[in-house]
Order: C-alpha cells, then structure tokens, then sequence
C-alpha cells in the first residue's frame, strides 16, 4: 500500500506541470487503487462520494434540499477535520476529495454567481463549502494564486453577511484553527504573499483599511500560533503584514511564552534590512518586556537600541516594583557604563544612593578583589612569570647574561616590561615593579617614564580613593613625564568609575588648560579614559578648544588628535552634533601637513566614535568628510561607516567594504585597510556573518596587495576579541611568521587580542616561540611582550570582549578602546612602537573582569551552585530547550569565557537578572521544596 | 564669623570628622588635617564629594562665602558633608643610579653587551667568514696583530708571499676583528676580501658565470697563518701576542704564529724491514748491523685527523674518534734508502710532539682525492668523507707528546690527580662523618694499614715526583701555556662543512661564548659554561655544547671540517 501511497502523492505535489500527462496514468491508478483499497478505506470513499454528490446535486431535485446539501457537506467537515490533525501523510480524505476539487469549485462559481440574495441556508452552505475548498486548495490549487485564502476570504464574507442578517452559523468561530496548524501555517503563508501583492498594487500599508479582511484573519491567526507554542510563526506573519504591535495588544501572551517570544524578536531583529523594522521589533520586545514586568530585561532591550537617555531609565527604574530587580538594572547600567544617575524623589520609598553606587561601579575594585582572594591569584606576577625565558631553548642563556655585571637596561624592553606589568597585574593594586619602590620608574626612558607612571593607575585600576594617595607623589615630580603620567594613571584609575568627588576631572583640568605639551597629551587621554562613555557636557567644554586650536606644528596636531579622540570616547555612541561638528570643522581646515601626520588618524577615530553604532545617523557625516581634500577623507570616511554598522551584520555593507578591496594598491591604501578591519566590524557579535567572514579573509590573503593583508590579521582579531577559537589562533600563528614585518607584527597583536584575559596555553606557547624566533627584531619582540600582557591580562580574571548580557550589548567604550589599538596598529612604528604607546591604556576601558558572582539582596556574597557550559543558540525553538551543553557544575565565584553561559544549578534560589554574568542577586525561591531524605 | 561646618574628610581608607571652621579660610581647615593624616599641607587637595558645594579642587584663595554650605547640607539629607582629601606624605625620590639605556649607547658599547655580530657573505665568502670568527676567539693572535704594522719592503719575498700584499691583508683582518666588537649588526668584510684575493690568487678564481668560486676554509686558514708567520718574525712580535715568553719556552718558533699555533714535531723514522726480518735471524750477531732510528724535527700548524675507513679499501682502522684519527696519522710509512741495507726500505714514521702551543687546529681530513681509473678522462674526482668522527669537548695530547714532554706533563697531572682523590676522600669521610664516629675510625685505621702494606712502591715514586716539582721548576714544553698544564685542551671553536660535494656547500662556525669580544686571558673558562654561537654569515644564533657535539657527521647535516682547542687550565 505504501508505495503507491508514495505514487499518489508524487502525482498530487506535481500536479501542475504533469497534469496531462499524468490524467491518464491517474485513471489507471485509481482503478488500482480501488483494487487494493482495504475496506474501510473503500468505505469512506463511497462516503465521501456520496456526500459530493449531495452537495452537488447535478440533478437538481428538489427533495435535496439546502438542509440536507449542508448536511453532506459537513461530513465532508468532520472527516477532514479529523484527518488534517496529523500531516505525516497525505490524509485519505484529501485524497479522496482529490477528483471532486474541480467540480466543486465550479459549484461554487455557480453559486457565486447568485450573490447576496439568496436564501440563508444556501448563503451558509456557500460559506461552508469556501471553508472546504479552501483546505482543499491548499493542496490542489495553484501555488501562486492562493486560492486557498480566497476562499477563506469569499467564506468569510459569506459569514459577515449572515451575521448581518441575524442567522449566527455554528461554524463561524472555529474556522481556521480547527483545520489543523498545516492549514493555518500555509494559509498565513499566503497571507503575506497577498499583503505583499496589494502593497505593489498601490495600497497604503501604513491604512488598516485596504487589508481589513486579512488583518482579521492575522488577528485570528496570531494568537492561535501563540496559544499553540508557535511563537516564531505568529511573529513572522506580523512581521509580514507590518503590524507588529498588534503583538501587545495580545492577550494571550503570558509569563509562560513572553520570554520565547521576545528572544525571537531581538535575535531576528539583526536580519532585519530596514532601521525602521529593526526599531520596530526591539520596541516591541521592551514593550513585552514592560508589560510582563521584566524591567531587567526590558532595560537590556533599550540598551540594545541605544536609548539611554535620562527619561527612558527612569521610567524603568520607577515602573519596576522589585527593589532587588532596581539593584539588578544599576548593576547593568553600570557594566554598560552607562552615566545615569538616580534622583532622590525619582522612586518611591528607595535609596538613590545606593543605586547610584552600583550604577558608578564604585564596588568594582572591592568585588575584584575579593574574587582574586577567593580564587587565590593575589600574589604579585612579574613580567617574567609571563615571559618565562627559562623554558626558551635559549633562554638559560640569555638570564645568565641578562643577570650578570655589565646589565645594560634596554629602554624598549624595560617599556615592554612596563606594560606587562601594567596588564598582568591590573585592578589588583599591587605588583612587584611599580609600587615597591621607584626604581622601576627610572629605568625607562622619556616617554617611556610616563607610561610606567601611567601604569599605576592600571594596577590600582577602579580603587580610585586608595589609588590617588599612591599616585599623588609622582603628581609632583620635577620629570614632566612622570608628572604627566601620574595624570594619565588618574584618568586610567577612575575608568568607569563615578565618584562624587570627580577626582579625574578635578585633577586634569589644570593641565588641560595648561601650556606643557606632554602634559596636555596626559591629560587629554586621561580624560577620555576615565569618562568614556559617559557624555559628559563639562569635559567636553574642556576639551572641544584644544581640537579648535590651530597651530600646524606636530605637537599641536598630536594635542587636537588625542583630545578629538578623546572626545570620540567620551561621546561614544552618542551621535552628539556639537562634538562631531567641531571635529569635522577641524578636519575640514586642516593643512595638509597636518593630514599627513600619523595620529591624525585619532582625529578620525574619535569623529567615527561618535557613530559607534548608530548605522544611517552617521550619513550626514560621511557626506561632510568626503568634501576633505586629502587621502585621509576615504580613510576618515570608511571609518565612519563601518564604526556606525558596527554590530549589525548588514551584507550589503560588507559586500561595500569587499568592493573598497578589489582596487590594487600598494601605497596611499590605508582606506582598504580601514575597509578590511570594517568587514570585522560589521560582522561581529554575529555568528553566521563572522563564520562567513573567515572565508573573505582567506580570498582577500591569496588576491590583495600587502596593505589589506596586513588589516587581515586586526580584522580576525576583532571578530575574536577575547574569544580564543582554535581556527582562529591557527591562521594568526601562520601569518605571524610572514616575511613582511607589518603583517606579522600585526598578527602578534592580534593574537594577544583574541586571547586577552585567557591564559590560553596554546597561545603562550606561540608566544614564547614568536619570541625566540624575533629576538633579533626590537619591534617585533615589544609586540610579542604586549601580546603575552594581553594574554595574561589580570591573571586571567579579565576580558575585553565589548559583548555582554548574553552577548546582546555592546559596550561602546570598550569597543572605542580595542578600536583605538587596533587602528594604532595600522602604523605600528610611528604610534605604539614610537612615542604614543600611551595610548595603549585605552584598553582599561574595555576591560571587565569575565566573572559571575552572586550576590544576596545587600550586595554580599552568596555562593550557589552553577552549571557553565558552550552556549547553545535557542531562539525559535519551542518549549525550554537546553541552553548549555557540556556543561561543569561550579560553585560562585565562577569565571566565564567568552562562548559560555551559565545557569543556576539549583532550584533554591531564583535569579533576578535573566542572564548570569557579572554580579547576579539571588533570592530564595518560594516554591522550593527540600527532596526528600535531605 | 565662627561658624563650622561639619566635614567627613574622606582619605585613603579612613575617614575623618572634622569642623570646618570658616574663619580659618581653607588653610585652616588643611592644618587641622595635617595633623591628622600627616600629609603636608600644600600637598592636599580636597575635593566635595557632596553635591552643590565647589567643583573641582579646593583652592586657597577660595572664597567661602560663595559656597553654599546651607544649601548642600540641605542636598545631604542631614548627613554630614563629603569631602574627598588626596595627598600622601611619601615623596617621589630620585632614582638611585643613574640608568644607562642600551638604545642610547655608542654602537661599540652596545656590541659587547649583545650577541657578536656576523659577516655579510659578499658571494661565497663563508670560507673566510667562518675561519676569521673562529680565530676571532684566539686572543693571542688578535693581540699580536693590534701593533702590527706592515714591515717596509726590506725584506724579500719570504714563504708568504710578498709583504706588498701581506701588509694590507692583515691590517684588513685586523680592521675586521675590530669592527666586528664594535657594531652590534654584521658587517660586509669587504677589505679583507679585497686583499684577501690580492694575497691568494687562486681564492679569486670565478665561476662560468663570473661568480666568485667556493673555496677550501682550510687553505684559507693556512694561507692566512703563513702571511702571519711571515709578518710576525722575533722575539719582539712574539711578545705582543705572548705576553712573557722565554727562548727555552719558544724552543725553535720564530714568530708569533709558530708561538701559538706551531707544535714542533719529533719524527722517528724506524726501518721495518730490519726490524722485523732481521731480528730473529741476527740475534745478537751485530749490533752494529742495526740501522738506527733517525730523529728529525719539524714545525707543523695544525694536526691532522686521518679518517681512513669510508671508501677506502685499504683502511686498517676504522676511525671513530678524533684521537685515533690525529693518532693514524702521526704514524706513516715511507720508503727511504737504508744505508745499513744498502736499498730502499720501508720506515716507519713516528711524530712526536715537542712543543705544545696554547692554541692547537685540528682538521679532519675529510676531502681526497679519489682515483678514478676507469672513468672516461682518468682523472678521478675530488671526494667527501661523510663518516662520523666524534669528537668531545676536551682533547688529551699527552699519548701523542714526546717522553720528555710526557714527563713533565705527569708531573701536574699526577698532582691534579692525587688533588682529585684528595677531594673525593675528604667527600667521602664528609659524608660517612654523619654516621657515626666509629665508621670513621675504622676507616682510618683501614686507610693507615693500606698505606703501610700495599701502595708503598707506587707511593714513593709519587712522592719523589712531587719532590722533584717542588725543588725545581721542569722545563717548559711550550710557550704561553698555563701554570701546571697537565696536557689537555678543550675545544672553543668548530668550522663546520655542509654538503655532500668537496667543491661545493657551506660552511658555518661555531665559536664557545665566552672567548668574544675583549677576549680575557685564554683557558679562563668556566666549567659550567655550554654556552656557543652559532655563525652563518650574518646569521648569528645561540646553542649549547650538546649541539656542538652533534657536529661529528655521519648524515647531512654539518660536520666539523676544522676544531680548534685551546690549551686548558
């Protein structure tokens, strides 16, 4: 039986085109068929025959009347109904029905013909038979004409006119779901085509009107797919028919589906091409959010669209009943860096103080600390616990001597030491070169001092109280340097950091407005550290007359550059006009000989910064930069672009930035390079677009002159942040052995970004060997030492990766930082291998310590039992699917990598944030019920 | 106006109540701190953490009437007002010594604290690189050449050839050396090509392409020595390089090279035939009809090692280390006319060494030439031994030294010998002292017997040995070797040859660490120093003696054509 079975439908599913060919063969095999029909089946065919008949009533005898037509025809009902509950096969009455479709549908047209003014019986059975052609359809007619929804519709104004006339039918209200989820699936599938179809014709798709009929239905469909754990599907359809905000007006959204239905909205959000639809769809998760009162997570949505203005937040914090869900909401702010500040009166009955403690990490260095302590990583390392020479081949060699009488001090290598130090032993407040004594400080050279001053506030990172009374003394040396550095170390201290007393700003102002070159370089960078992300209207006063000032000497260009960049940092994300006109002023009047200097390109940076994010809002911009007369307009220009597609997987930018590459050039080509590292941009926090991605990047190794190879490596870096994939570390080890320094110094320092925080040991390893195998070459071997800081960055407690909350956030600053480095790395040897390696300490403000550590209703410690694991992706699946896989239980304090999720490993206690990172509150659960025998 | 504020002065960890008395102004308020925290006050710098109070830092010439304290305290909610204070009394000092960077150095500076710097190959120069950094490590010669200069053209040609080349030759290599302790990155040799191919015309020969021809390291080595024996004629020169030499010591050298690199060689020539035949049947005939030994003396610069074996059928020995090799080849036959017979005989030729220099070459005769009869020229091909030769990092030259030399070489290495027991014992009661008491009484009364029956004989002839040292000073046995020189060299530097071909591959050498740059007094060597380098050309790397060992052949890799020893301490 079955292999005929399988015959039938090959012959249904290909009526169209084998129609004639098929007719005969079809008699044949329904003579067979009847042959082999078992009896039951012979049975309901004879049934089905009969009842078609009926309905028909060719004869036209009276005795039949509508009655008894309407009687048949809801056998016919009743069978299908029965039978389309399951779709596995092809339903013997559909199949049955099969030869009768034509015939019925001309029925139908005769009855059509009659309009209005018949009778009521005959008005339900023309409704009745609209319903039945319609399933029938979905099968027999053409696909493109949608058939099946014109009946539906026909029926359903059939149904609208008996209403009118006051005859209720029975059937009116289960007319769609009770045919089966295949029929309602394929009948929204339609729906969209025929939306699309009347849109192209002319209507106004913003009007209800044109598309009242089928937005009925939609309205039918919508909760029958929600009710139904078809979640994706009622959103796709909305989606098609552009009415997404019915969704709230839902009632049968409900704390059971609210959270399936909101991660499918955020995560297709991504795909969407249109801003508008993109905006669409996130607000309406927030709204779903708000009504379900998950103000956490409807905050994570607003971030997620940028919308961290004063009004937006207050309104969350205030709407929230859950004191502990307010804490949770501070604590994201503040690992979002976002600078909200919580008034008295703005909730009722609540400690703004407290909140705005928690919103200006003023804790972090406390709870750093004392998961260093717990974790047993407080002992100070020095650079050469990183380096670990010994193990070289050659590396006994090299300590004796080192070690010996005549111990000559290399200025770039101690400078390297510096920063190792500086990586390693951040935010733990002690290290073995910089705090002990000052001898440390001496053996480095001229900027180089300031720097190793500088990297005190790295040590002492986010303890700003106790910090400052280490770093005053060297505020007043005679050095400028080291003075300049103790006011970057100032700056670097307080990254992220809100403290009522300001000390950055109060400390840096002086020198900003002072006239000591160095001091103002410190200082500016300082203040962009310290206050990135943070929009702050006072700094910014500060800072807009040193980008204004004019002046073509170098030292002046360095000054408007770092302070633009700066202002980048500052303002990041924030679209802020008067920022973003005095930068493009500036570039606009720039000499020449200005453009041509290296760190104009910070200029640039901190212009493009502005629009970190914000897609078709830095459009105007780009158009002004372009109007620059110089190479450094394509560079500036493709910066901006891709700093404002940052994140949102857009193809058709990528397929841009490919385009920017295919010209062959070998000089005056650092807009490809800009092009190259935007691919990454745009593409990461996306899993599908980077994966993609990689194979772009091999193309563009085997076909690109050298300047987009050498972008290559930054490019992967950026996509890897923190995230060391094996595929990836794999590719970068071989083009760190390549014959042109550029790109294989480049490599090293995309290597220590991808693994930053890590402690990888396949990467140290690499390390220690690129090491040994550069020894020869200054620059390489300083690239190598930060690559090994970055690895062991914080001793492994801290990651630079911008994603968090799930990876749905991006951290402007922390993305304004790596960016920072990463287009110091365009020109290695005139920015981090010359003077301004300075600028390195930008990365302070992306780092975060990649910890999950819970916490009780007053911040203190509470530690549970977690599951860590690979993150599985689990939007659009029904049901509570697994979320990690291969997972170990652990007890908080836990660490968390950069691909892995946690989840409570116990039914004690709930967790108030939905997302396990950083510092979750915990409470008891309610329900929790002790097991037995415990 | 005695009106007071309360103040929470927030530093460092604590915090302080304090009563801001506004009549004191701001410097009155800093005192009080001073007291309190010890921080100097011109060092404070207070900031509010209290909204509404001054922005910024606190200036002392503020004026506090423009503050609105009533207004802030208000703001505070009945707290107590904030105030952040940032100072510390610690103070930045100076830095102790004055740090030297490496990157602020003169070139020269910096060579000597980096790795010793290579030499540009300028087209197949690696002969000449190689030999010149091996004899880079020979500080006797670098010393003699440092007041060198070229002798006027009094003298005629000598063996080196002319001095109208010879001058300018080794004024080039000593331009070289110097150059290369002087900057940290290799350098083009270019002079000492240039003069080198002026001195030996057959290092200029080219190629079919006009490219410079490979050639021999060690003809090179020898040219170079022959130039500079013939420069360095007298005593005078000699004690340039060596700093005190006696005649007695030198025993024959007559210039600087033959001081250092020259062993004088004893050669006994036995006849064979009269050996062996004539013994048994002349037993005790004649005398007189014995054909006596005939001693000669010779100067050579360098030992050979015989590697017979390998393609040679004729091989007896199958040489295996590098001892047997020099060995073989200090023993010879020759054919010579016996007088006692009357006929050309076979005799046995049997070099001894007469004279030990510090520094001793050793080349592993590895090229030869192969006859080839049945080829189609008849000419035969030059040909490359591929066969292991281990080697260790010390040689003994005791077995091939003449017996007056052997004696005098006994004399300290019986007393090293009897130091090296000495220590053992010492070691040995050391550690058994721990014991127990008793053991070691036994012991001694064991040790004591032992002296008194068995070693009696051995022991006096110690004994008298030892006396004879004391009394008197034994001759030398060659010049500028160290005190008590038992006869033992260790090996500093290695040329090595890569490649299956004799006219054609590549040479490298490898020189011990310790014998670079400002050379200190030979045989000053450390023990435990493995430390070498490696230099291919420009190319200079680090190893360790171990890999120096693998250098004995036997695959493709480079095996050593050239080992230069210095004498040991």
């Amino acid at each position: 039986m079955a292999p005929k079975d399988k015959q039938e439908v090959e012959v249904t599913a290909g009526a169209d085109k084998k129609k004639d060919d098929a007719k005969n063969k079809k008699k044949k095999t329904e003579e067979e068929l009847a042959d082999t029909m078992s009896d039951e089946d012979k049975e309901l065919k004879e049934r089905l025959d009969t009842c078609v008949n009926t309905v028909m009533n060719k004869d036209n005898e009276d005795k039949v009347t509508a009655q008894i037509r309407l009687n048949a025809l809801d056998v016919i009902v009743t069978e299908l109904r029965t039978a389309t509950a399951s779709m596995t096969s092809v339903p013997k009455p559909l199949k049955f029905l099969r030869p009768h479709f034509a015939s019925l549908t001309e029925l139908y047209t005769v009855v059509e013909k009659d309009g209005d003014g018949i009778d009521v019986k005959m008005l339900e059975l023309r409704a009745r038979l609209a319903d039945v052609l319609a399933v029938l359809a979905m099968t027999m007619g053409k696909p493109e004409e949608r058939e099946s929804l014109k009946f539906k519709l026909k029926g359903k104004k059939d149904y609208d006119s008996l209403e009118s006339k006051g005859a209720q039918s029975k059937f009116a209200e289960d007319n769609l779901g009770s045919w089966g989820h295949e029929f309602v699936r394929s009948l929204a599938g339609e729906i969209g085509q025929e939306y699309n179809q009347r849109v192209i014709d002319g209507a106004d798709p913003d009007q209800d009107e044109p598309f009242k009929d089928i937005l009925q239905m939609v309205d039918v469909i919508v909760p029958f797919h929600v009710t139904h754990n078809a979640e994706a599907e009622a959103v796709d359809l909305l989606i098609e028919v552009q009415r997404l905000k019915n969704l709230l007006r839902l009632e049968s959204i409900d704390e059971n589906n609210f959270q399936r239905i909101c991660l499918y909205l955020i995560k297709t959000a991504d795909f969407m091409s249109d801003p508008d639809d993109l905006t669409e769809m996130l607000e309406t998760a927030y709204e779903i959010f708000r009504k379900q009162g998950q103000q956490f997570d409807a905050l994570r949505v607003a971030l997620r669209m940028n919308r961290t203005d004063k009004e937006t937040i207050t309104e969350l914090l205030a709407e929230c009943k859950d004191p502990l869900m307010r804490k949770q909401m501070a604590i994201l702010l503040g690992r979002h860096r976002v600078n909200h500040e919580v008034e008295d009166d703005d909730i009722e009955g609540e400690d703004a103080e407290l909140l705005n403690e928690l919103i200006g990490n003023e804790k972090l260095s406390e709870q750093f600390l004392k998961l260093a302590q717990d974790l047993d990583v407080m002992d100070p390392k020095t650079p050469e616990d990183i380096y670990k020479s010994h193990l070289a081949e050659t590396g006994g060699f090299s300590r004796r001597r080192d070690t010996g009488s005549a111990n000559i001090d290399s200025a770039r290598a101690n400078l390297a030491s510096t920063f190792v130090n500086a990586l390693v032993n951040t935010g733990f407040g002690q290290d073995k070169l910089m705090t002990p004594d000052n001898e440390w400080l001496y053996k480095n050279k001229d900027h180089g001092m300031m720097s190793a001053a500088a990297s005190l506030g790295s040590i002492l990172l986010w303890n700003v109280e106790e910090g400052l009374t280490q770093i005053d003394k060297f505020l007043y040396s005679t050095e400028d340097y080291v003075k300049a550095g103790a006011a970057l170390a100032v700056g670097i201290l307080s990254s992220g950091i809100r403290n009522d007393a300001d000390p950055a700003f109060a400390l840096l102002s002086e020198h900003v407005e002072g006239d000591v070159h160095i001091m103002k370089c410190a200082a500016c960078t300082g203040l962009g550290i310290a206050y990135a992300g943070t929009a702050r209207e006072d700094v910014m006063e500060m800072l807009v007359p040193i980008v204004e000032q004019s002046g073509s000497s170098p030292t002046t260009m360095l000054e408007v550059s770092l302070a633009g960049l700066a202002l980048g940092m500052i303002f990041v994300g924030k679209c802020d006009d008067s920022v973003g006109g005095t930068i493009v002023q500036r570039l606009m009047e720039a000499s020449d000989e200005e453009l041509d200097h290296s760190h104009a390109r910070y200029l640039c940076l901190g212009l493009a910064l502005l629009f970190l994010g914000q897609m078709e809002k830095a459009e105007a911009m780009i158009e002004a930069i372009r109007t620059i007369e110089h190479k450094i307009s394509k560079y500036a220009a493709l910066l901006l672009e891709t700093c404002a597609y940052t994140g949102s997987g857009n193809v058709l930018k990528v397929q841009e930035m490919m385009h920017q590459c295919t010209e062959h050039l070998t000089e005056d080509a650092e807009h490809q390079m800009a092009a190259v590292i935007g691919i990454g941009l745009i593409t990461m926090g996306e899993d599908v677009g980077s994966e993609m991605v990689l194979r772009t990047f091999d193309h563009l190794l085997h076909y690109c002159e050298l300047p987009i190879k050498r972008a290559v490596p930054l490019s992967l870096a950026v996509l890897n942040i923190s995230n060391p994939d094996f595929a990836v570390i794999d590719q970068l080890s071989r083009l760190s052995h390549d014959p042109d320094a550029e790109i294989s110094q480049n490599a090293i320092m995309a290597l220590g970004i991808v693994s930053a925080g890590t402690n990888n040991s396949r990467v140290a390893g690499l390390l220690r060997q690129l090491s040994e195998f550069y020894s020869k070459e200054a620059g390489h071997v300083f690239c190598v030492r930060i690559a090994q800081g970055l690895l062991h960055m914080g001793k492994g407690l801290l990651t630079i990766n911008p994603f968090h909350s799930d990876k749905m956030l991006l951290n402007g600053p922390a993305l304004g930082g790596m960016l920072v480095l990463i287009n110091s790395c365009l020109d290695l040897k005139n920015t981090l291998l010359d003077k301004s390696h300075y600028l390195l300490f930008y990365l302070t403000c992306a780092m975060n310590p990649r910890m999950l550590i819970t916490v009780d209703e007053d911040i203190n410690w509470r530690p549970v039992t977690v599951r860590v694991g690979q993150a599985v992706e689990t939007v659009g699946q029904a049901g509570k699917p697994k979320r990690i896989t291969g997972f170990q239980t652990h007890t908080t304090p836990v660490l968390i990598q950069a691909a892995e999720r946690a989840e409570l490993g116990t039914e004690e206690v709930l967790s108030i944030s939905s997302t396990l990172e950083g510092i979750v509150i915990i409470k008891d659960n309610p329900d929790y019920e002790q097991e037995e025998g415990k | 106006m005695t009106e007071t504020i309360p103040l929470n002065v927030k530093w460092n960890k604590d915090s302080f109540k304090v009563d801001f008395v506004l009549a004191g102004g701001v410097k009155g308020l800093k005192n009080e701190l001073e007291e309190k925290t010890g921080v100097p006050a011109d060092r404070m710098k207070l900031m509010a953490k209290s909204k509404g109070l001054w922005k910024g830092v606190l200036k002392d010439e503020m004026d506090l009437s423009t503050i609105d304290f009533a207004g802030a305290m208000t703001k505070a909610n009945g707290k107590d007002l904030q105030v952040l204070l940032m100072g510390s009394a610690a103070k930045l000092t100076g830095p102790k010594t004055k740090t030297v960077f490496l990157e602020d150095l003169p070139p020269e500076e910096v060579a000597k604290v980096q790795e010793p710097s290579g030499l540009v190959n300028l087209g197949n120069t690696c002969y000449m690189n190689s030999v010149v950094q091996s004899l880079r490590g020979v500080p006797q010669l670098r010393k003699g050449l440092r007041s060198y200069t070229p002798s006027t053209n009094q003298q005629p040609a000598t063996i080196g050839g002319n001095s109208a080349v010879n001058g300018p030759f080794l004024m080039a290599l000593r331009e070289t050396f110097n150059l290369l302790d002087r900057t940290a990155n290799a350098i083009p040799p270019a002079a000492l090509v240039r003069t080198t191919k002026m001195a030996f015309p057959q290092f200029a020969q080219t190629g079919p392409q006009g490219q410079p021809m490979q050639q021999d390291a060690e003809e090179f080595y020898s040219g170079l020595l022959n130039i500079a024996a013939a420069e360095t004629k007298g005593k005078e020169k000699i004690q340039q390089g060596l700093d005190v030499v006696t005649d007695e010591e030198l025993n024959g050298a007559d210039n600087l090279i033959d001081a250092v690199f020259g062993l004088k060689m004893e050669e006994t020539l036995t006849c064979d035939e009269f050996d062996t035949d004539s013994k048994m049947e002349v037993e005790g005939e004649a005398a007189s009809a014995v054909e006596p030994p005939v001693k000669t003396f010779d100067l050579q610069r360098k030992l050979v090692c015989n590697i017979q074996g390998g393609s040679d059928g004729a091989s007896q020995v199958n040489v295996g280390h590098v001892a047997e090799g020099i060995g073989l080849s200090l023993n010879d036959k020759v054919e010579k006319r016996s007088e006692v017979l009357g006929r050309d005989a076979v005799w046995t030729s049997k070099k001894r060494i007469a004279r030990l220099p510090p520094i001793i070459a050793v080349q592993f005769s590895r090229f030869y030439w192969k006859a080839t009869p049945d080829s189609q020229d008849h000419a035969g091909v030059k040909c490359k031994v591929m066969k292991p030769v281990a080697f260790s990092s010390t040689l003994d030259m005791h077995e091939f030294c003449t017996e007056s030399v052997q004696k005098v070489l006994k004399i300290s290495r019986d007393r090293a010998l009897a130091a090296e027991e000495e220590r053992i014992n010492k070691k040995l009661n050391g550690s058994k002292d721990g014991s127990g008491e008793d053991d070691a009484k036994m012991e001694e009364a064991k040790d004591a017997e032992a002296k008194t029956e068995g070693g009696d004989a051995e022991d006096e002839e110690l004994q008298k040995a030892l006396a004879m040292s004391m009394e008197e000073t034994p001759p030398p046995v060659g010049p500028g070797l160290p005190a008590n020189f038992q006869g033992i060299y260790e090996l500093f530097a290695v040329v090595t040859h890569k490649g299956r071909d004799a006219d054609g591959g590549h040479y490298m050498s490898w020189v011990k660490a310790d014998s670079q740059g400002d050379a200190k007094a030979i045989a000053d060597t450390d023990e435990q120093n493995e430390d070498w380098f490696v230099f291919d050309d420009d190319e200079v790397s680090p190893c360790k003696t171990e890999d120096v060992l693998k250098l004995k052949g036997g695959g493709d890799w480079h095996m050593s054509y050239l080992n230069f020893y210095r004498a040991k301490k």
